[in-house]
């Protein structure tokens, strides 16, 4: 049988990683802001290190580095070790994700506040960053089922605000 | 992109219809979000953050084995020492109960040996004890009292009848 070898990093060789991290840093920087945290970058920089320092493969890098900056914006702990590679000298203007998330209609960020966090939370992970549903439980720590219902029940609710008056409900 | 990974590779189509529908629903125009160019400046950010990485892998060694084990020896030693301690001293605690005991029993038979030996020893005197013909117990009892004796050999002792002066009056005051 044959071994395949231990890849360089968690997405592959270097020029994986550097394009995933070129993909993936912007909008973790966005869903820590999206968290509140106060320095979303250097949160996004301490997934990335966590994640690189790990010396057992994960399954799921993605979900990894979502899942670790929730946390991180959650529990507001502010990474100390790192604070001297901020990217903020590094994001070019109209590539932040300020400037991404103005990429989204007014109308689509308005009917989304209207969802109920916990329903917002998976559609936004699902449709906006792309996101499968099993890398969605990952990073929620919840069934995938749980997901899905969560996912289904937020278009729902999109169809109720846009079809007021009636229709047929997608679970119905 | 090279570095997706099989969770969304392998999506299934129901799953990709339900993205899309999503968007249409919200407006948003689904656009590929993983086929960014990295620029030179995030290129080095993210060795960066590899090499500290790296360092912190290195730095952060875990503690070898034999160290673990160095620590946990005397603690090891002492929950052995006490539970051998513990074990031998049941061990003579057990041993003295069941000496006392047999001393007990070893008590309990010597009493009963004794006692048996006593009965055995007053049988033979009972047995051999002389019988007394009624002319010399009529000659031996004349003194004391008056002694009948029938003719078939049997001794009628006479029964004095003890009346105590004193319950059969009780003197009445004022009679």
């Amino acid at each position: 049988m044959q071994v395949l070898p231990k890849p360089e990093t968690p997405f592959g060789d270097i020029t994986q990683f550097h394009e995933a991290f070129a993909t993936l840093y912007p909008r973790l920087v966005g869903y820590g802001r999206r968290y509140g945290a106060g320095y979303p970058e250097d949160i996004a920089q301490e997934a990335f290190v966590i994640l690189m320092q790990r010396e057992e493969p994960v399954e799921h890098p993605t979900a990894f580095l979502y899942g670790t900056v929730r946390t991180l914006a959650l529990t507001e702990r502010r990474p100390m070790k790192n604070q001297n590679l901020s990217l903020e000298v590094v994001l070019e203007p109209g590539k932040g994700p300020e400037a991404e998330e103005h990429l989204l209609h007014r109308e689509v960020r308005e009917r989304m506040q209207t969802l109920s966090p916990t329903f917002r939370e998976a559609l936004w992970l699902f449709v906006v960053e792309g996101l499968s549903i099993r890398e969605i439980s990952d990073i929620l720590e919840i069934p995938e089922a749980t997901v899905k219902t969560r996912i289904h029940r937020a278009k729902a609710q999109l169809k109720d605000q846009l079809n007021p008056s009636g229709g047929v409900h997608v679970l119905a | 992109m090279s570095w997706l990974e099989p969770a969304r590779i392998h999506e299934s189509a129901e799953d990709r219809d339900l993205r899309e529908s999503l968007g249409q629903l919200l407006g948003f125009s689904a656009r590929s979000f993983f086929d960014v160019e990295p620029t030179s400046k995030m290129i080095a950010l993210a060795e960066d953050l590899r090499r500290e990485a790296l360092r912190r892998r290195h730095t952060s060694r875990r503690k070898p084995v034999w160290m673990l084990l160095a620590a946990g020896l005397p603690l090891a030693l002492a929950v052995s020492a006490l539970g051998s301690w513990g074990f031998q001293h049941k061990q003579r605690a057990d041993a003295l109960t069941a000496a006392v005991a047999q001393k007990e029993v070893e008590l309990q038979n010597m009493v009963k040996t004794a006692g048996e030996r006593q009965v055995q020893g007053t049988q033979p005197t009972l047995i051999s004890a002389p019988v007394v013909s009624a002319p010399v117990l009529a000659k031996n009892t004349t003194q004391h009292g008056k002694v009948k004796a029938r003719p078939n050999g049997e001794l009628v002792l006479e029964v004095k009848t003890y009346q105590s002066p004193s319950l059969d009056t009780q003197p009445v005051k004022g009679q």
